[in-house]
């Protein structure tokens, strides 16, 4: 009797673990993506990533690539193209979302054309566009639980940002 | 070496008080020279971009906190030093918007005309430390823009307040115009919505290095 509840201990704990690794669901801390864009991150790409350790929010696999979970500020929506601030790299992009990306608003995911100026809201970055000279693409989710879509970002002209 | 009550006895204090005070003038020396080789001078050092330490009554929190931890040496020298004297801003100004440039004072931003040139000459600063005073700046306000060459004088003609992604502030003036650009508003929590755009046109009263060569080139006798 003694070895069985021992043994269900046992697999509820393993259970419980498993579950637990599988809801946080993070691939890699952001400090190892730090460090490790430090050491192959050229100097002027690391000075457009300066608010970078400030930024990553977290990092996600979604089949095989990973994606740094960060904010943005919508600066403007114009049906399904956004314009955001990404503080990550203190510039702002202009983005052609698809028709099923979708923002994680508390427990809801709205449309992108419903978003509203000011909003700060989470993104999500693929992270080998950390080493790109430019960001040309961001992330969104979609309706289906853990899928992403990548939409192409281009850079806006505007105002500093200070503060 | 015999102590001070020996040497007063054998009437010989003098040398002893005078190599004492040396030591004291050393010991002084060394304290003002440790802190006046920091990269943001004293106002008495005697260096064109020198200003007193800023006043941070109203400075956030995180403005402090990261004024205080910053690394001044990758910035080298100011390209130039902004004044309001009616209120009390005084920042040193650094070539490009980036992030600290912006902690340790203001920030040019590249593509405008360079200080101390003709043109418009636009320079951002953060709303919640260097130019928080700046909020409600009345116009005709005095300003002023130090550069090696000179001392561009200014006074302001509007105020207004734009989105950010209208970047007409920006653009070229025919006149030698100053656009002053901060998030707006002042105390919001978060990245601020809005920019405040203070516009200044230059006085007549400024010097620059051109203008003294010229008045130098006036006052030679004809001959």
């Amino acid at each position: 009797m003694k070895v069985i509840r021992t043994a269900t201990f046992i697999a509820a704990t393993a259970i419980s673990c498993a579950a637990y690794a599988a809801e946080t669901e993070y691939a890699m801390t952001c400090d190892e993506i730090i460090t490790k864009l430090n050491r192959e991150v050229t100097d002027e790409a690391r000075a457009r990533f300066a608010d970078l350790e400030g930024s990553c929010m977290g990092v996600v696999d979604r089949d095989g690539e990973l994606y740094m979970h960060t904010k943005m500020v919508v600066r403007r929506v114009r049906g399904n193209t956004v314009t955001i601030y990404l503080p990550a790299t203190d510039r702002t992009f202009d983005v052609q979302a698809a028709g099923n990306a979708r923002v994680k608003i508390g427990s809801n995911r709205v449309r992108v054309s419903t978003l509203n100026r000011g909003q700060e809201l989470n993104i999500y970055l693929p992270v080998d566009q950390l080493t790109q000279p430019i960001i040309e693409q961001v992330a969104f989710e979609t309706e289906v639980e853990d899928e992403i879509v990548v939409a192409p970002a281009v850079l806006a002209p505007a105002l500093p940002t200070t503060g | 070496m015999p102590d001070i009550a020996e040497a007063a006895e054998k009437g010989t204090t003098q040398p002893i008080v005078g190599r004492a005070a040396g030591l004291v003038l050393l010991a002084l020396l060394s304290v003002v020279f440790a802190f006046g080789t920091d990269a943001a001078p004293a106002d008495d050092s005697g260096v064109w971009y020198a200003l007193p330490s800023p006043d941070q009554s109203n400075w956030s929190s995180k403005r402090l906190s990261r004024y205080g931890m910053l690394d001044r040496s990758p910035l080298g020298e100011p390209m130039a030093v902004i004044r309001v004297p009616d209120l009390e801003v005084a920042a040193q100004v650094y070539p490009d918007v980036h992030k600290e440039a912006l902690e340790a004072g203001a920030a040019w931003v590249s593509g405008t005309t360079r200080p101390g040139d003709a043109g418009n000459i636009a320079i951002a600063g953060h709303r919640d430390s260097f130019f928080r005073p700046l909020e409600g700046i009345p116009l005709g306000t005095r300003i002023s823009l130090t550069t090696p060459d000179g001392e561009l004088r200014f006074a302001v003609t509007s105020v207004e307040i734009v989105d950010p992604l209208d970047t007409s502030p920006l653009a070229p003036t025919k006149t030698t115009t100053l656009t002053l650009i901060t998030c707006h508003p002042f105390r919001y929590q978060g990245f601020a919505p809005d920019r405040y755009i203070i516009r200044a046109e230059v006085l007549e009263e400024s010097t620059t290095q051109a203008d003294r060569a010229n008045s130098a080139l006036r006052t030679i006798p004809a001959t």
